[in-house]
Order: C-alpha cells, then sequence, then structure tokens
C-alpha cells in the first residue's frame, strides 16, 4: 500500500518534472576512463563552499553588522551561543580549506592541460571562481571587525588610494565614506553575504555546465596532443567505453569529499575559531596589524619591494596575474597535455609555490617590522649582564661595569631594541648586535650611532655625549668573550 | 565517529572551544601585575626584576624603603636626570572619552596600571629585608628625616674606603671585582638619587653588597654599617666626580 | 503557436510598432531604475563630506617640546559607529603658535605608527616605515613623510585641527604649500 502510494507520487512528480529526461542523464554521463584520485579537488572545493553557505547563514543569525556591536556580537557567538564558536570555526577553517583545495585543483587541471581545447571557458569561470573566493577571504577578515581587520581596511584604502587621478574617489567607494566607520562595515557585509556569493554560485553552475558540456578531460598521455580539429572526435571514441558519472566514477569524489569535510570538522573543534582579537578601537595604536595568512605574502610583498615598484605592485600585478591566468588557454590552446612533456608549466608552478611559501614564512615572521615594544619587553640576555669566563672556575664572574650597565640601559631606553637583536630576541630590521664588537670598532660604532647609515636613522642629535660613551662602552662588550674586538682598518695596513 | 558526535552535541569540552579566560584585554584595561612588568619594565629591570641592566626592582631591601609615592611618581613621571622615561598615558581624570590628551610623552600606562606595578611589585617580591642595621631612608629629603640631609664629600672620602674601594678602587678607577666608577659617562647618566638608592641596596642580583653587608672578601674587618648620613656623604664623593660639562665622544 | 507567428508577421508594420515600443519602453525603464540606484551607491561622492575643524584641547595642555598623542571624535561618526567613531593624532608642539599635527596612519599604507621620545622616531608595525619627529622619512618604504592636519588656535586658546577624512597619498590632510616638500 504505502509503496504504491510512493510510486504513483514519484510518477506524478517525474510527470511535472521530467527528471528523467534531464537530470538523470547528467547523471549518468559517461566519464572517460582513468580518471581518478586527481580529479576529486574540484568537487571537494564545492563541498566546502556548501559548508561555507550553510555556516555562513547561522552566523549570520546572530552577527550584526554594525561597529559599536559587530565585536560584541562575535564575542557572544564565541562564549554564550549554544555552538557558536563551533560553528565560527567551522567557517574559519573551512575557508582555508576552501583557498588551499582551490589552488590545488587549479594546479592539477593546470598541469594535466585540462584547460586546452575545448575547455578554455570552463578555465577563464574557474578563473572568477578563485576571483570571487579571493575577495570572499578578505571581506570575511573585514566582518571580523577587530583590530586587525580595521587596520587591514585601512590598508586596503590606502592601496586604492594609489589609483591614479580617481584615487580619492575609490577610497571613499570603498570605504563608503571619509573614515573608516559604518558604512564601511555594512558594505563589506553586503558583499560578503549577497553580492560576491550570489556571483560565486552563478559562476559555479555555469562551471558546472560547461563541465558537463564538455566532458571531463581524460588523463594526459604524453605525445598525445591536442589538436583542436580531431580531439573532440576522438573523445567522443573514448567515451564509448568510458563509465558512468554516477554512480561509478562519483564514489571517490563523494569519499574524497567526506574525508574533507570530517578533516574541516576535526580542525575546527580541535583548533577552535580565530579571533576577534583586539577590539577594534583606531586610538589603540599599539596595534600590530597582520593579514589572514593567505595574504601574508602580499603583506611581505609590500614590504620588500622598492618604494618606485609598489604602487605597481598594488594595482597592476593583481591585475596582471589574472590577465595571465585568463591568458593561458589562449596561448596554449593546443599540444602536449601532460606535464612530462611541458617543462616550462611545471617549473613555473613550482616557482610559483616556491615564491608564495616563502613570501609568506617572510610575512609570517615580517623581519622588516621594528618589534615596537621590544625596547620595554625583550630582555637584555643575562650572560651579557654577568658571565663566567671559565666554566671551571664558576665563582669568577666578569661583570658590566657601572657605565656599560649604563650603555645597557642607553640600547633599551633609545629603542634600539626595537630594530636590533640581541641573542636574536628584538626587532630583526636591523643587523642582530650579539656580537657587534668583532665586526665594528668603536669608532666605527660611534659613527654609526651618530650618523646613521644603511637604512638606520642618525641618533647624533637624540644622544646626548654621555649615552653615546656609555653605549658604546657597552656595544664594546657584545662579542664572544675569547675573541679579541674588531681592530680599526688604519692599525692593521702598514 | 558517533563518539565524536556524541562529544559535539553533548556536554563534553572539545579542545578548541575557547575560554572566557582567554578573551583578548584592552591594552589599556589591562591590570595583571606579571603581564603589565613584563612588557613595560622587563627590558631594562630584567625578567622577574632581576639580573637587568637598570638597577633591580625585585629586591626586598629596596621595597621596603621606597615608599609607594615615589615609585608611582617614578613610573609616572619618569626620573629625572637618569633614563628612566614616563610611562603615564591617560589617567582617570579623563574619563570623558570624547578628548584626551596624552599626560606624559610616550607613555601609555593608565594611573590605574601603575597602581598595579607599584601594588605588584610589592605584593610579589617585598618583604622583610635581612638587614639588622637601622635603615637609611630612601629619599636624601625624607619629612621623617628631619630636614634634606647633607652630604659632605670629605667625610665621604672615609666611608668611601670602608665600604667601596675594596671593589672600585681608591680613586673609583675600578678593579677586578667592581667596575670603575669614576667614569664621566656614568656619572653623567645617573643622578645622585639613583646613586643613593644603589650604595644603600647594592645590586644583590650582581653581587654588589648592600649598607649594611660585611662582605668579608671585599669590606674590611672594621665595616660598620653605613649610616643615613654616611649614605648621603659617599654620594656627595661620587657626585663630586662628576664632571660639570660631559666631554664630547671620543673621535 | 505556428499560425499565430505567421499572423503577426503578416503586418509588418504593427510589428514594428511593437518592437520600437518595447526597445523605448526598455531603455526608458532601464534609466529610471539605474539612476537612482546608482546614484545611491556613488552618494558619497557626489555629495562629498568636507573636512571640519575639531578641537583637541587648550594649547597650555600640550608643552613646547613635546609630542602627544590626543584622541578626539571622528565629526562624520554616526551614533552606531560604536569604538570606531575614535580617532588620534599626534601634535608636536614646536614653539609658541608653532605645532605640527601628525595623523597617525603611516604614509605607506595607513598602519598607526607610534611615537617614541627617546629616540625620536615614529615607527610603524607594518612594513617599517620611520619618521623623524618633524614627521619626515626617515627609514622604509612610505614615499613621504607623515600626513599633517591644518592647525588654527581659536581666540580661547583652544588648538583646531581640519579633520575627518582618511588620509591617502592623493588625498592627504592638506595639500602640501607653496614652495614646501610633501
Amino acid at each position: 500500500m504505502m509503496r504504491r502510494w510512493l510510486w504513483s507520487t514519484g510518477a506524478w512528480l517525474e510527470h511535472r518534472l521530467g527528471l528523467k529526461d534531464s537530470v538523470w542523464p547528467m547523471m549518468r554521463h559517461p566519464v572517460p576512463r582513468g580518471a581518478n584520485w586527481w580529479y576529486v579537488f574540484g568537487s571537494a572545493t564545492m563541498t566546502l563552499l556548501i559548508i561555507q553557505i550553510v555556516t555562513g547563514i547561522c552566523l549570520a543569525l546572530v552577527y550584526v553588522p554594525s561597529p559599536d556591536q559587530a565585536f560584541e556580537s562575535l564575542e557572544y557567538l564565541n562564549y554564550h551561543q549554544y555552538m557558536g564558536w563551533f560553528l565560527r570555526a567551522l567557517h574559519y577553517w573551512a575557508a582555508t580549506g576552501m583557498v588551499c583545495m582551490l589552488f590545488v585543483h587549479l594546479t592539477q587541471v593546470f598541469l594535466f592541460g585540462a584547460f586546452k581545447y575545448p575547455r578554455e571557458l570552463t578555465w577563464i569561470v574557474g578563473v572568477g571562481l578563485l576571483a570571487c573566493t579571493l575577495f570572499m577571504g578578505f571581506s570575511g577578515q573585514v566582518l571580523r571587525w577587530d583590530q586587525d581587520a580595521y587596520w587591514g581596511v585601512g590598508v586596503g584604502a590606502s592601496m586604492a588610494g594609489r589609483v591614479p587621478i580617481i584615487g580619492p574617489q575609490v577610497v571613499e567607494l570603498l570605504l563608503g565614506g571619509t573614515q573608516i566607520g559604518a558604512p564601511t562595515l555594512s558594505r563589506f557585509f553586503a558583499l560578503h553575504v549577497f553580492v560576491v556569493p550570489g556571483l560565486l554560485i552563478s559562476l559555479l553552475v555555469l562551471h558546472l555546465y560547461l563541465v558537463l558540456r564538455k566532458g571531463i578531460s581524460e588523463p594526459p598521455v604524453p605525445g598525445k596532443p591536442v589538436d583542436p580539429k580531431t580531439y573532440e572526435a576522438e573523445y567522443e571514441e573514448k567515451l564509448k567505453g568510458g563509465e558512468p558519472f554516477f554512480p561509478d566514477s562519483m564514489w571517490r569524489d563523494a569519499i574524497f569529499s567526506f574525508l574533507t569535510i570530517l578533516v574541516a570538522v576535526g580542525v575546527a573543534a580541535y583548533l577552535g575559531p580565530y579571533g576577534p582579537r583586539s577590539v577594534p578601537d583606531p586610538t589603540l595604536i599599539q596595534a600590530n596589524p597582520r593579514p589572514d595568512w593567505y595574504f601574508l605574502w602580499l603583506f611581505a610583498l609590500l614590504a620588500l619591494s622598492p618604494p618606485e615598484a609598489e604602487t605597481f605592485i598594488m594595482l597592476v600585478l593583481p591585475v596582471l596575474l589574472f590577465g595571465i591566468l585568463i591568458v593561458i588557454p589562449f596561448v596554449s590552446n593546443t599540444g602536449e597535455r601532460s606535464w612530462r612533456r611541458r617543462p616550462i608549466a611545471v617549473l613555473s608552478v613550482i616557482s610559483v609555490f616556491v615564491t608564495f611559501v616563502v613570501l609568506t614564512y617572510l610575512g609570517f615572521t615580517s623581519p622588516w617590522s621594528p618589534e615596537m615594544e621590544a625596547w620595554s619587553a625583550t630582555t637584555v640576555p643575562e650572560n651579557m649582564i654577568q658571565w663566567t669566563p671559565d666554566l671551571k672556575k664558576p665563582e669568577d664572574k666578569h661583570t658590566l661595569s657601572p657605565v656599560q650597565l649604563q650603555g645597557a640601559v642607553v640600547l633599551q631606553n633609545k629603542n634600539c631594541r626595537n630594530c636590533h637583536a640581541l641573542d636574536g630576541k628584538g626587532g630583526h630590521r636591523g643587523p642582530d648586535l650579539t656580537d657587534v664588537a668583532t665586526r665594528l670598532t668603536r669608532d666605527e660604532l660611534i659613527r654609526q650611532v651618530i650618523q646613521g647609515g644603511g637604512n638606520m636613522p642618525a641618533y647624533g642629535k637624540q644622544l646626548k655625549p654621555a649615552e653615546v660613551d656609555a653605549l658604546v662602552d657597552f656595544l664594546g662588550t657584545l662579542r664572544p668573550k675569547d675573541q679579541p674586538g674588531a681592530r680599526s682598518s688604519a692599525s692593521l695596513s702598514p | 565517529m558517533l563518539l565524536s558526535l556524541l562529544t559535539l552535541t553533548g556536554c563534553g569540552k572539545l579542545p578548541g572551544q575557547p575560554n572566557p579566560d582567554d578573551r583578548p584585554v584592552r591594552p589599556d584595561q589591562m591590570t595583571d601585575f606579571r603581564t603589565l612588568f613584563r612588557e613595560n619594565c622587563q627590558g631594562c629591570h630584567g625578567a622577574d626584576g632581576r639580573m637587568g641592566p637598570a638597577p633591580p626592582l625585585n629586591d626586598k631591601l629596596f621595597l621596603t624603603i621606597a615608599p609607594e609615592s615615589s615609585l608611582r611618581e617614578i613610573i609616572t613621571n619618569g626620573r629625572h636626570g637618569t633614563l628612566m622615561p614616563a610611562f603615564l598615558g591617560f589617567d582617570k581624570k579623563q574619563a570623558d572619552l570624547t578628548n584626551r590628551i596624552q599626560q606624559r610623552e610616550g607613555g601609555h600606562l593608565t594611573d590605574t596600571q601603575i597602581d598595579a606595578i607599584v601594588k605588584g611589585m610589592r605584593a610579589e617580591w617585598g618583604g622583610k629585608p635581612d638587614v639588622s642595621a637601622p635603615l637609611p631612608s630612601y629619599l636624601a629629603d625624607d619629612p621623617k628625616a628631619k630636614g634634606a640631609l647633607v652630604g659632605d664629600k670629605d667625610n665621604g672620602a672615609d666611608v668611601y674606603m670602608m665600604a667601596c674601594a675594596g671593589c672600585h678602587g681608591d680613586n673609583g678607577e675600578g678593579g677586578k671585582r667592581g667596575g670603575k666608577l669614576n667614569d664621566p659617562a656614568f656619572l653623567a647618566l645617573v643622578s645622585d638619587q639613583l646613586l643613593r638608592r644603589i650604595v644603600i641596596t647594592g645590586r644583590a642580583d650582581l653581587g654588589m653588597p648592600n649598607f649594611a653587608d660585611p662582605a668579608p672578601a671585599a669590606r674590611p674587618k672594621s665595616f660598620a654599617p653605613m649610616t643615613n648620613q654616611d649614605v648621603a656623604d659617599v654620594v656627595a664623593l661620587l657626585a663630586s666626580w662628576r664632571k660639570p660639562a660631559p666631554p664630547a665622544p671620543a673621535k | 503557436m505556428a499560425e499565430a507567428c505567421e499572423k503577426t508577421a503578416e503586418n509588418p508594420t504593427r510589428r514594428r510598432i511593437l518592437e520600437w515600443t518595447a526597445i523605448g519602453l526598455g531603455i526608458i525603464s532601464t534609466l529610471v531604475l539605474a539612476i537612482p540606484i546608482l546614484s545611491y551607491l556613488v552618494g558619497m561622492l557626489i555629495r562629498r563630506q568636507p573636512d571640519e575643524w575639531i578641537d583637541l584641547g587648550p594649547v597650555k595642555k600640550f608643552p613646547v617640546g613635546q609630542t602627544l598623542l590626543v584622541e578626539f571624535l571622528n565629526p562624520k561618526a554616526q551614533p552606531w559607529d560604536g569604538l570606531t567613531q575614535k580617532a588620534s593624532a599626534y601634535v608636536r608642539h614646536v614653539q609658541a603658535e608653532k605645532f605640527q599635527v601628525f595623523a597617525i596612519n603611516c604614509a605607506h599604507l595607513g598602519c598607526p605608527v607610534s611615537w617614541f621620545p627617546a629616540s625620536g622616531l615614529f615607527m610603524c608595525p607594518c612594513h617599517g616605515g620611520v619618521y623623524y619627529e618633524d614627521g619626515s622619512h626617515a627609514s622604509g618604504p612610505p614615499p613621504r613623510g607623515l600626513f599633517e592636519y591644518d592647525y588654527q588656535i581659536t581666540a580661547q586658546g583652544t588648538l583646531q585641527i581640519k579633520g575627518g577624512h582618511l588620509p591617502t597619498l592623493q588625498d592627504p590632510m592638506r595639500k602640501p604649500r607653496p614652495g614646501e616638500k610633501a
């Protein structure tokens, strides 16, 4: 009875929907044999996107996109809303996973030459999806309305302000006014929650439509180049020996996607939500703003590039990078697909990844930034105050003289430690001073302190003669205790 | 799998769940002594208030003689004539958040935080010092000491020979155990009050004895704890070594 | 269906009229929709809010030779702006009536600079920009010195600055005076 009822309802629906003729063939579309585990990253990215949509909607139920309460609502989510912390964590870590998975997918498609004829448009739409995802990352960081978000918007606006001629207008459009404030957060909320997700989903539908229409690329075989004249006929031929996507080929995607979900949930449960960090109070100037990890490379690039190249890097480089991605399928439309026969492609992937990793690492350590609190928070290593020259005689201790102790205080007080480390601790903008006395003589030290030079400002005006004397006296002790100090080149020459 | 689901929805606490105690504190509302000391003081005064280049604060004798008002005053305004900077940023009187002006150049602590540092030092490191002799006053013009102490450098020379010369040399030229005191740069960078403090407390962390420590290896058998006046006299002697105008750095 | 199509096709003039009416109405309705919506979106450019004079406090609160941080409220703030309606600036009292008021935003990319009186330097925590006490560039990537506000001293002896927008390279707090380096 029940079964007959179900059957008749199904038949009624099928008569109206006609799924058997539309969706079913799509599910059963043949996939060339050999489509293997390399093909699962796209669907995993989509799975993470679905997590993002679901958790995003849930978070929007509580989050207040207004600067006077955004931070409080995030804290409410973290500490009061039941499971609020977990959804925040999942939204953050699934976003991280989505960016990673997207890049893996992109790299795989690139190395397998899957962007070549006739799938150029699929690739281009994919590049659009990448742009949307990265914007979601940045705007998501802004919605986490803490100190990083506040100054991050400021950095974004300052970059936009460099656009020739209309810079100031672009800044106001971005901020929604003349200052970072309520309209800024509101518009990033609208973009993050309505505009870009809408765009993202539309592009995704187009992407999937193209994948179905042009079929999944068969695994490349070295020595079998793509020829637009014959490719499609050959592909049709291959499909005859293929397997249907559902259910045969789908299991791999399903397994990998479910594993991805488990990992995302596990990481979220284990590592918890990220932030919000300090309150978004612009008057708390002891801030140390940092972007989320996927923009650390840009952060590093902006610190390391020469000033003349900066405006180019901020405004032209992103356009150029996306331009290159879009142009790739046209420049290299035919020919070999296998990465074994495409050394330039392999080399460029390697160099892009190495650059990314190196810049991200540099962005993470940011050796160019003065450590703003080092002068008052980073101690002078105790073995530079008092040390035992001979380990066999521990009672025979050497101590800095009173003036050298004052010199060490000068070093701290004059904020030298913000840029100079002792024993690796302190800023890294300038050289580590741990054994500076082996490199510079007293006269050279005095000259460097007073006149500056290299990247170091001149301190002549800021230091009293006694302070210079004491400081240099102390710096003169900074060498391995069994090594003599530097001798002036004048005394070395005959 | 089931188990993890149970922990997810159940009562178990997952490692990722944020603890309300860890929530970020506004830097101007942080009143934890250890954190404040770590961020603002230990650069010069050393981790745990000792073994830094600047005088140790983790010193029972110092914390006993130095009145709370002095400590608060020094942190607030810095110590004139030395490298100790002022730390007061905004004080309670400026509750009107619409327009506040920083009280001391470069300072960023509130008066509440300065109070927390003063109280914290006394609570963590204070206590009865291991000294039986009568304690000299911290300030030379201590109101309790019936008028300002005036040091006499000739008498100071005698006290110096008894208490200091063993390490620092007869003329302050320095020796194996103690560094040079008769150094124009050193004397230009320290105030008489700082000299007074070091003469009284010594530097226990670096092995320098205090005003009362017989220190048999360094001081003669005839050594007697310095009196309030003795300390003032030694400081007068050291101050007399100070050159009127500091010399230009050697070129 | 096919018959209907043929029928209209029989009368080309009528069909033409229908076509042009549809196209014309389409254009008009698009404009009627787009103009208000687009001007809503770029409204802040059409009615740009000019900077305003902001009170920083009595001149006597700024000792000569010192550089002090001042907090004030952004005059453009909305009631729901919360903490972000606060803003700050550095006031350097050079001598008598001469002041320099710096924006806290680094001229490189807008991060907040800190003032270190002991070394006489402003330092930026982001990309390592460093400035001298007069705001001029000392080291690091910034292409110019710190942004300076225009200031005035009222008859009552109050220091005021002209502010209200985020300073950027092409839109600094004030245009450099003739003969002055930016």
